[in-house]
């Protein structure tokens, strides 16, 4: 053994050769990560020379659809078919114009968006998530679509409209020489075939196939210029219904059968002012990329593609947007109070917070019925001292940073549905506590737990769901404003599967969640009497006569004028009973590159993409 | 050896058939109503429909019908949370991405740990072995989700290097696959130092020098290929970490592969994606401990696989 010991002493020193060994290992880790390198080059190129051969061939087109109506091409943004129908009051593309005639304004540059999820389908119909709605609207047309500045409807696929007294028929007049990305000319054949694919029942697509039962037939007129929608009974989201649908091209969609329509993933086109590059070919995973339409029948937009990011993880979609791998994106709350106060940051990008009628709100459920038997919270004055307990606007500097504004019903504040008169009931301990004194809470026990009129301590469960959002944050200061007044909270966090199960049974005691919203929202499935039974969302077994008659009114009056009027005696009764309390709307919130001009906020969120442009000089993805 | 193989590739789909079976039965007990998913309720027509529609009215119609599925076409059947996606289809886009990153981990740990180790064992006591000895240290101590989380905000959101968002380049293995294979490659170091300084001591190792043979030949010939058997055995546990393991990685760098699935389909009680999931990664599991067992018999000879013992 002694050899050996003198070996491995000798054998410690650093010596040349492992010097030469140490160099060559690090020589080669360079090499292999050069080499990846090159090799992801080569990659992009490959990329950059198929998007040229793709905008070529797209060039070519345009040249080619301008002869064919023996004309020499024109520059786009003077296409024939829009300027024709400029009655400006009516024109759906005035913003755009407008956009146009501001300095510095140019066609080009990409815009990269950032999801803050994945996308599963984006075949229309079958998609259900937020985001493939967000890809599909630039690629979708309707008939008529909403001024997002003024909340009025615009003609897009329709050029006119007119309503029967009776509100059982609407008639939309076919605009002409509209074409799909794909040449095809789009005529009310297509819009009838969109109605009749919905209604088939062989077509996975049962939430739209029910949301358009209410429509009995759509027919076209004999000459092809109008089509009809028929109704059984009038309905307050009739023309909604017919109006937004997204119109699908008969001679594409038509060629699959049902299973493979069902089965496909990406199967998207349209008529709108940007398309798929191949619009059967997306997979999930593979990146969301649209180009712009150059056969689209309106102006069409500055930018050439949009490009739709997807990540699985907010800090990863921070961290694309501050190193400028994307150009847009919608923070949560802590986010954007974070990314504010970075100033390189906020000095190379643009933000935005707003109320918008389309977000939806936070609210506590108290459940009035248990076990057959009526609750604590089945008295008003309970609830409404429930509420007067909470200061509100403190939750919302606490929780959601300042970003949400206090609601006092189920409609956006600024929604028309919502009531302005109607104002939220104050946080006011004094009166709370009265209200609890009228109700029978008159004594404390040992432990200052307030004592109901059957003796029993006033405590009780608020079941939330554990790890989503800020929920667990929100509880703790909930807790702490009740034990002020005597009222124990116990917080009951489950995880969700558990969570809705318990909704559904109503096996609750106090529960909170969100609704989503609409700019004009049905609140039937809510607070509607009939909602009681099993699969109703009335799980708070809450009642008022009144509240019932508005809603059955509200849901028959096609008259916008009179409809608002009896939303508005709705929320004045949900204010004044207090079924939840409502907490509060999220604002909404929106981070963007600088480079981009003419990002506005109206009425509902941001302005759209197609009215966004890049001074030529501020390129990004196109400069390559 | 061929009677071996044939074994254990008959026990092989037994073994997945009861690792479903127990699967199904946890899933199917747990708490918690898949069709239930969304804050709005289904009316109970609506429910049952649901239900009917994916053979879950109760358990054995599932069974049936899934097994059924599995066994003669390989089909998971749809996801009961995402009505858009088949079992399949995540499996066919996001497998293939797990399997890049694990592949390239396990890559990755092998290389640094034998290496590593190697060197640490023939410069016992010296620079490159307490070098190595930290390396280590680090790699064991530190959970795959904080070396992720520090890669990532110090090459991404600091040195904004490589881009994020986009999957599909090379350079976007490099950061996970590093997070992943730390702990992997400081075992094999640590594996291969030990069993590599034992070698070392052998008599067949001195009577090789005493030959003649340059240093470099005796190592790499005749000592590391018998100081890798105790490595080769932990590959199988170590491929299993760096393919399932990267549930936390995938997420902090925003990868597309299937931990994501993995995790959600249980918090969803997605019945026919944990199902899915699981036998998958069984699958692979299996295969893996397979390939390292057959292993054995190429690098020792004298491991007599075929006997119980060396069945282990």
């Amino acid at each position: 053994m002694p050899p050996v010991f003198e070996k491995t002493r000798m054998e410690n020193r650093f010596g040349l050769k492992d010097f030469f060994l140490f160099s060559f290992l690090i020589l080669l880790g360079i090499v292999i990560l050069l080499t990846m390198k090159q090799y992801d080059r080569q990659w992009e190129t490959i990329q950059s020379i198929s998007t040229k051969i793709d905008d070529q061939q797209r060039a070519i087109l345009t040249i080619q659809d301008a002869l064919s109506k023996g004309a020499i091409a024109l520059p786009s943004g003077t296409h024939p078919a829009t300027t024709a129908a400029s009655d400006l009051k009516n024109d759906p593309f005035q913003h755009l114009r407008d956009a146009e005639k501001m300095p510095g304004y140019a066609r080009g540059d990409w815009l990269v968006y950032g999801f803050g999820n994945q996308v599963a389908k984006l075949t229309p119909l079958l998609s259900t998530d937020l985001y493939a709605q967000r890809v599909q609207e630039h690629v979708l047309d309707s008939l008529v679509t909403r001024d997002k500045y003024t909340l009025e409807w615009k003609p897009q696929l329709a050029t006119a409209w007119t309503i029967s007294p009776d509100g059982l028929r609407i008639t939309f007049k076919m605009r002409q020489g509209v074409k799909f990305s794909d040449g095809e000319p789009l005529t009310a054949d297509d819009v009838v075939f969109t109605y009749k694919f919905i209604m088939n029942e062989k077509i996975a697509c049962p939430r739209d196939r029910s949301y358009l039962e209410r429509v009995k037939d759509v027919v076209k007129s004999e000459n092809g210029d109008e089509v009809t929608f028929i109704y059984g009974e009038p309905y307050f989201e009739s023309f909604l219904l017919a109006a937004g649908l997204g119109i699908m091209p008969r001679h594409f969609y038509g060629k699959f059968k049902p299973e493979e329509f069902n089965q496909s993933v990406g199967l998207l086109m349209g008529s709108g002012a940007y398309r798929m590059e191949n619009p059967e070919d997306w997979k999930p995973g593979k990146l969301i990329q649209l180009v712009r339409n150059e056969r689209y029948w309106g102006v069409l937009p500055a930018l050439e593609r949009l490009v739709f990011k997807e990540f699985s993880n907010e800090i990863a979609l921070q961290t694309a947007f501050s190193n400028g791998d994307i150009d847009l994106m919608e923070p949560q709350a802590s986010q954007y109070y974070d990314m504010i106060r970075q100033p390189p940051l906020v000095e190379r990008s643009q933000h935005f917070d707003f109320v918008n009628p389309e977000e939806g709100y936070r609210y506590v459920a108290w459940n009035e019925k248990k076990n057959g038997k009526p609750t604590r919270f089945a008295d008003k004055r309970v609830r409404q001292a429930m509420t007067m307990l909470v200061n509100r606007d403190r939750l919302i500097q606490e929780i959601m940073l300042g970003y949400a504004v206090a609601t006092s019903g189920p409609f956006s504040p600024v929604s028309k549905q919502s009531d302005p008169t109607v104002k939220a009931l104050p946080f006011d301990i004094g009166r709370a506590k009265k209200l609890l004194v009228d109700a029978g809470f008159t004594k404390m026990n040992d432990e200052g737990i307030l004592l109901g009129p059957d003796g029993t301590p006033f405590e009780f469960k608020l079941t939330y769901p554990s790890g989503v959002g800020n929920y667990e944050k929100m509880i703790i200061a909930l807790k702490d404003s009740y034990a002020k007044a005597g009222i124990k909270l116990d917080p009951d966090p489950l995880e969700w599967a558990s969570f809705t199960d318990r909704l559904n049974n109503k096996n609750f005691e106090a529960i909170t969640l969100g609704w989503g919203v609409k700019i004009e929202s049905d609140i039937y499935q809510e607070f509607h009497s009939s909602q009681m039974v099993e699969g109703g969302d009335d799980f708070m077994s809450y009642k008022n006569e009144e509240l019932d008659k508005a809603i059955d009114e509200a849901r028959r009056t096609v008259d916008e004028d009179k409809r608002m009027v009896l939303w508005h005696k709705a929320h004045q009764i949900l204010a004044e009973d207090q079924p939840y309390m409502f907490l509060w709307t999220r604002k909404g919130m929106w981070f963007a590159d600088k480079r981009f001009q003419n990002v506005k906020v109206t009425k509902l969120g941001l302005n759209d993409y197609e009215e966004w442009f890049v001074p030529k000089a501020q390129h990004k993805w196109t400069k390559k | 050896m061929i009677r071996f193989l044939i074994s254990r590739l008959v026990q092989f789909p037994l073994i997945l058939a009861a690792i479903y079976l127990v699967t199904f039965f946890m899933a199917w007990v747990v708490p918690g109503d898949p069709f239930q998913k969304t804050d709005k309720n289904l009316s109970p027509q609506a429910l049952m429909q649901r239900r009917r529609e994916f053979h879950a009215e109760n358990w054995r119609t599932f069974l049936v019908y899934y097994s059924g599925r599995v066994v003669r076409h390989a089909d998971f059947g749809q996801s009961m949370q995402y009505d858009e996606w088949s079992v399949n289809d995540i499996l066919k886009s996001a497998l293939p991405v797990s399997i890049t990153l694990g592949l390239f981990a396990l890559i990755v740990a092998l290389l640094g740990g034998v290496g590593l180790g190697t060197v640490a064992a023939v410069r016992r006591d010296g620079l490159l072995d307490w070098l190595s000895l930290s390396i280590a240290l680090i790699g064991v101590s530190l959970p795959g989700f904080v070396a992720a989380a520090m890669l990532f905000i110090f090459f991404t959101a600091k040195l904004h290097w490589p881009p994020i968002g986009e999957w599909g380049h090379l350079r976007d293995l490099v950061l996970p696959g590093v997070a992943l294979a730390l702990l992997p490659m400081a075992y094999i170091a640590r594996l291969t130092r030990v069993s590599m300084l034992d070698i070392l001591g052998n008599d067949y190792v001195r009577t090789a020098r005493a030959k003649g043979l340059s240093r470099g030949v005796v190592i790499w010939k005749h000592a590391l290929r018998n100081a890798l058997l105790p490595v080769l055995s932990y590959l199988g546990p170590a491929a299993a970490y760096t393919l399932t393991g990267s549930f936390v990685v995938e997420k902090v760098f925003n990868i597309p592969g299937l931990g994501q699935h993995f995790v959600n389909s249980i918090l969803n009680r997605d019945r026919t994606m944990i199902l899915g999931t699981v036998i998958v990664y069984s699958f692979f599991l299996l295969t893996f401990n397979l390939l390292v067992d057959v292993s054995y018999a190429f690098v020792d000879p004298r491991i007599d696989v075929t006997s119980d013992r060396g069945d282990a």
